[in-house]
């Protein structure tokens, strides 16, 4: 799969490259047993410092999205039935501003659900839930 | 007259160094134009084509006319010191010449500001050095034929052992009348297959920093720099193996005439040292019209539409003077050139430079060494 860092961003670089991982992954980009690049291999690619790379590896890793294999390095390794108590809060912590934001500037709640449909819609298309 | 074979010699590397010169500006990667990171939009403009006649009519003037010079003095005096002054002349002159252009494109950027309005990123593929498909580098296994060859080398020469002559010729004219002997002794017979075993090494570290080298995607034309990238890769890795494999085999082949294992005249010796020369320095000639910078002049259709609203990441500060990459918060240590053919090194890494230190101080003083010897 693609990655693709920007580097003027308001978002760290760790952030980008875990959350396009995960978007790769739900979009069948990069499916479930498929490698990807060491830490050294990928900072090299990108430009940027290992830590950074290993601090995205690590947090993909904790949230059950890869798992680290001795011999082949990062693999893609995730379950669909990964709903905790802690992603719980935290989706409800990243949706708050957004909610409000969107609710203050009179969005409906229909129109809202609407975006959200529309993007659950896309990724099921990749078929990696098939519910 | 052996002064001809050396001159040949010279002639070779004098014209390929004017030649790769000249014809630089159209082998380099259509999105850095001298130095300079250009986006798509602007590479058609009518200032960038003057500015590129106006490089070759300055260095035909220059390095023409300092190639025409050393081709003389070579000739007159086949001296190695003066094609190594020649050499780092030519060097020096095409840098001149480039960076007169670099700097001029570099404040029409500026001034114009072509770096605003889009969003910079870098595209990184994550199956980029992946074999399943197509291999990015060709089979390592292809070296065993050199490594076989050393060994061949190694134990012929040790089976005929006794049977060699006492003396042995360790130095010869170009046409042949031996120069300097040496003593017999298990020492000197195992010289020859251990250079050439150093030789295969450093050819292999070549191949490897290919396979490292940074991949460097132009998010404006994805899929195709994509593939021009690694197929530029593995031409240049079979390259790499060719070329080594044909120095084994000549470096046997004169180590068996030598020790008289092969009986050939020794006067042939010197044409099996011209053919190395001139066969690596057209066959680099060769990749380099055929595949170009980063493999720029392979011809792939683009499969996707353009992503027009991405632009590459703007590094220019990091290459300093336009040709040298110095980064210190990369870890990368090999990348492409941004103006030759082939791959850099990122000044910043300590390590990486101790490497080419060590390469190129190699390279001028075994020479010397040698010849106090």
């Amino acid at each position: 799969m693609l990655l693709r860092i920007d580097f003027h961003s308001e978002i760290p670089i760790y952030i980008q490259i875990k959350n396009q991982i995960i978007q790769g992954i739900a979009q069948n980009e990069i499916i479930e047993g498929e490698g990807l690049p060491s830490v050294r291999q990928l900072a090299e690619d990108i430009g940027i410092n290992m830590h950074t790379v290993n601090k995205a590896y690590t947090l993909l890793k904790n949230d059950g999205f890869i798992k680290i294999d001795r011999r082949k390095g990062a693999v893609v390794n995730f379950n669909n039935n990964n709903i905790s108590q802690e992603y719980m809060e935290q989706l409800r912590e990243a949706l708050m501003p957004i909610i409000a934001e969107a609710y203050c500037r009179g969005m409906t709640e229909a129109d809202f659900n609407k975006i959200c449909s529309e993007m659950f819609l896309k990724y099921k298309g990749g078929n990696i839930n098939e519910q | 007259m052996n002064s001809n074979l050396l001159f040949i010699n010279n002639i070779i590397i004098i014209v390929f160094l004017f030649i790769t010169g000249y014809i630089m500006p159209d082998i380099t990667r259509k999105e850095i134009f001298f130095g300079v990171k250009v986006a798509e939009v602007y590479k058609d403009r009518n200032e960038l084509w003057l500015l590129r006649k106006k490089y070759k009519r300055n260095y035909l003037i220059s390095s023409g006319g300092i190639s025409f010079i050393f081709l003389v003095l070579t000739y007159i005096d086949s001296n190695e010191n003066i094609l190594l002054i020649g050499v780092f002349s030519l060097i020096f002159s095409e840098f001149i010449n480039f960076y007169i252009i670099h700097s001029v494109i570099k404040k029409l950027k500026k001034s114009e500001r072509w770096n605003e309005g889009k969003n910079e990123v870098v595209v990184v593929d994550t199956k980029f050095r992946d074999n399943d498909n197509k291999r990015l580098l060709v089979s390592p296994a292809w070296f065993l034929i050199s490594i076989m060859l050393v060994f061949i080398n190694i134990i012929i020469s040790l089976i005929l052992y006794d049977k060699l002559p006492e003396a042995i010729p360790i130095r010869w004219t170009l046409d042949g009348h031996v120069m300097a002997i040496a003593l017999k002794s298990y020492k000197l017979i195992l010289m020859q297959p251990i250079r050439q075993l150093i030789i295969i090494i450093i050819m292999f570290l070549v191949y490897k920093t290919i396979g490292w080298a940074k991949q460097q995607i132009d998010p404006q034309n994805i899929e195709t720099s994509r593939e021009q990238n690694r197929l530029n890769r593995r031409r240049w890795s079979s390259l790499i193996v060719i070329i080594c494999t044909i120095m084994s085999m000549i470096i046997v082949l004169v180590n068996f005439i030598v020790l008289g294992v092969i009986d050939i005249n020794t006067k042939y010796i010197s044409f099996m040292v011209i053919f190395p020369v001139v066969f690596i320095v057209g066959s680099i000639l060769y990749m380099t019209i055929w595949t170009g910078q980063g493999g720029s002049r392979i011809r792939i259709a683009e499969v996707k539409k353009r992503e027009e609203k991405h632009m590459d990441r703007d590094d220019d500060i990091y290459w300093k003077l336009g040709r040298f990459y110095y980064n210190p918060g990369d870890p990368a240590v090999f990348l492409e050139k941004r103006f030759g053919i082939g791959w850099t090194i990122n000044f910043a890494r300590p390590l990486a430079v101790i490497l080419m230190a060590a390469i190129l101080g190699g390279v001028l003083l075994i020479p010397l060494i040698i010849g106090m010897l």
